[in-house]
């Protein structure tokens, strides 16, 4: 998630953030990753290890085999090792981290990162300016926000650096 | 003549060990939350893109990571997939994986 989004947003309680598995099959580690954090979640330590992951995905993303560095991250959270590692190797969280993207792909994504901020869709790394303006179109009950006049120019409405201007040329009858 | 020498090969001691200070730095980042737009998005299949959405695959990177402490996170204790109250007006769901 966009930092902005999360001190802003999530951290100041406005807005709940759910995080939905999608492992790609692309990603040879996606979907074990996603139980270790699984696993890690039944601990208590749920988004310590979704960070960990992240932060440290280049110490195992290209690895032959991922899953002792997982129980490294567990090891280094100071969870329980035993009950970490059984649930790992025993694929408890499988179907779960399954069913999670089988729910993603029913809501129509089909990449990552996808979000939905209530029924709107966003797909990929959006500036946080899309999410703040999603957001608050949200928050306004669907409504679209408010049209913000230019101080410098009372004719133009939106920011001066838009990528985008409209140019209307037209009279009031 | 020598001072200036041996200044100069302290300067370049010092500047090496400061290399390798940040090489051997330790291999555990604290926990963060992550700045999407730092990573490349990736796809399940090449798609024609739905009116309304970006391609994923094209977004710039635009945002540096923060360093948030994760005890600030208002974790939902029904749900360990949740942060924020379960009553919100607005929620955001992410589909994402770690890798």
């Amino acid at each position: 998630m966009f930092p902005q989004v999360v001190s802003e947003y999530i951290q100041t309680n406005k807005v709940r953030y759910v995080f939905k598995n999608f492992p790609l099959q692309i990603h040879q580690w996606a979907q074990k990753s996603a139980e270790a954090a699984e696993c890690a979640g039944e601990q208590g330590q749920y988004w310590a290890m979704h960070d960990a992951l992240f932060n440290n995905q280049d110490q195992w993303s290209g690895s032959q085999d991922a899953v002792p560095y997982f129980k490294q991250l567990a090891t280094t959270l100071k969870l329980d090792q035993a009950k970490f590692d059984s649930c790992l190797d025993t694929g408890k969280y499988t179907a779960a981290v399954q069913a999670d993207m089988q729910a993603g792909i029913q809501a129509g994504v089909t990449g990552t990162p996808a979000f939905r901020v209530n029924d709107v869709p966003l797909s990929g790394a959006q500036p946080f300016e899309q999410f703040k303006q999603t957001i608050e179109y949200a928050q306004a009950g669907g409504k679209p926000p408010a049209l913000v006049v230019a101080a410098d120019d009372f004719r133009s409405m939106g920011e001066a650096d838009a990528p985008v201007v409209i140019t209307e040329f037209s009279d009031f009858q | 003549m020598n001072r200036t020498r041996v200044w100069s090969s302290a300067m370049v001691a010092l500047f090496i060990m400061a290399l390798l200070g940040t090489a051997c730095g330790p291999e555990m980042a604290t926990p963060t939350p992550r700045g999407d737009a730092g990573t490349p998005a990736a796809t399940v299949a090449a798609k024609t893109p739905v009116a309304g959405q970006t391609p994923a695959a094209t977004q710039p990177a635009t945002a540096p990571a923060v360093t948030l402490d994760p005890g600030e996170l208002p974790v939902d204790p029904n749900d360990w997939h949740a942060l924020g109250p379960a009553d919100a007006k607005v929620t955001i769901v992410e589909y994402s994986d770690f890798q």
